[in-house]
């Protein structure tokens, strides 16, 4: 025995299959080959398929009329010795020539797409005169004091009659909590937060009435 | 001659490897800039390159561009082949890499024509209708396949190149390319007529 297990399940055909094209080229290691070339023997899959390889090479290579290299190589010479600025030139006006060749209506297409962009890019790259336009609740001039936002702790058995009565007579409305203090954020109209933030006070239900304002900068 | 040593050194299908050296001096002389070793480089490689470009890239209009951009390469980059593959495996990959970008930027369909440089053959007008057939069916399959699919069959069945120089041209794994030319041929298989593929 040379040790060698000969195998003709299917992962030693998918094996062999993989590799005859290069079996067929005879570029194949010798032990790969011969590996191979005892496959084929006894699959017939692989035989037929080595025929159509032949037969696929011979179409590939053969003979074809041999090209005069002259004029191109003459192409080439003369803009190897115009040098490298020349070629650069040559291939901006090769570029340029791709561009004529381009029907019109995608000539268009390409600039309006391409003024489209510019125009996004100088937008988004403006200044915006009107300052930012996104602030979080707790920065300064974004304040929920200056748009009205009071927090209210009421006492614990208010109910909610006595809740509806009290948001009433302040003119505000609850856009927030209960949070975990038992606090709710009102809204009162631009203006009215000093009397609204009075009339909360007034109430015995009312145990805390703060306005909510921006902690500035430490 | 040395570009004559190259050219008869050089059977389609065959492996190259006497032919190496013989390139490995010339493009050390390109290198140097010798104009005399670079014609002979340029006549040496220019039917193989330009064969192999018609086909990969159905697009005869734009070969000669490709071919002398590649071998423009070759002129001013000599220098820096490193001896690692063959001299052909460096040009080839030169050439299927610019082919692919000519590919990129003229992806407009162009007709192909099979028998459009079909050499009159031998034998009788029915043998020579027949092999005309058979040529262009499986040139029209070919025509079929993708860019990367049409290159590995090329390398292999028409350059002659191992596994191996195929992955080092088109700079992928070697299983890569196994697997691209399983599915070239799977592909070849569905596209030819069943006298000549016949399915699994």
């Amino acid at each position: 025995m040379s040790g060698q297990i000969l195998k003709f399940d299917d992962s030693a055909h998918r094996e062999a299959d993989a590799v005859l094209p290069w079996y067929v080229n005879g570029t194949l290691a010798e032990t790969e080959r011969e590996a191979v070339e005892r496959h084929v023997r006894e699959c017939a899959r692989c035989r037929r398929e080595v025929e159509v390889l032949e037969q696929l090479r011979a179409v590939c290579a053969a003979d074809e009329p041999e090209p005069d290299a002259t004029p191109s190589y003459r192409r080439l010479a003369t803009r190897i010795g115009r040098g490298r600025r020349w070629d650069l030139l040559e291939r901006w006006r090769r570029s340029l020539r791709r561009w004529a060749e381009v029907p019109p209506w995608a000539r268009w297409a390409i600039a309006v797409q391409f003024t489209f962009m510019l125009g996004l890019a100088a937008w988004v790259a403006a200044p915006d005169g009107d300052g930012p336009r996104y602030r979080t609740l707790g920065a300064p001039g974004a304040g929920s004091g200056a748009r009205g936002a009071l927090t209210v702790v009421f006492a614990p058995a208010t109910p909610e009659v006595e809740f509806q009565r009290i948001l009433e007579a302040a003119g505000a409305r609850i856009v927030d909590g209960p949070t975990a203090s038992h606090a709710y954020v009102l809204r009162v109209p631009e203006g009215r937060r000093d009397a609204a933030l009075a009339a909360l006070r007034a109430e015995p239900s009312v145990v805390l009435a703060q306005p909510l304002t921006a902690q500035p900068d430490r | 001659m040395l570009t004559t040593t190259i050219r008869e050194s050089r059977v389609c299908g065959q492996p190259r490897n006497g032919a190496s050296g013989d390139e490995a001096a010339l493009l050390t002389r390109v290198a140097g800039k010798d104009n005399a070793a670079f014609e002979a480089l340029y006549r040496a490689y220019y039917p193989r390159l330009r064969r192999f470009l018609e086909r990969i890239t159905r697009k005869p209009q734009i070969v000669e561009e490709i071919l002398n951009d590649t071998m423009f390469v070759v002129w001013r980059k000599a220098a820096s082949y490193n001896r690692n593959s063959q001299v052909s495996t460096w040009i080839f990959g030169i050439a299927f890499r610019r082919a692919l970008k000519a590919l990129k930027r003229n992806d407009e369909p162009v007709d192909f024509e099979p028998d459009a440089c079909a050499e009159p053959e031998g034998g009788g007008p029915e043998v020579q209708f027949a092999q005309q057939e058979t040529r262009a069916s499986i040139a029209r399959a070919l025509a079929a396949l993708s860019p990367d699919h049409r290159a590995v069959i090329e390398l292999t069945c028409l350059e002659g190149y191992s596994c191996a120089e195929v992955a080092a041209i088109m700079r992928c794994p070697v299983n890569t390319v196994k697997t691209r030319m399983f599915h070239a041929r799977r592909r070849l298989r569905m596209l030819l007529p069943d006298d000549r593929g016949e399915g699994e």
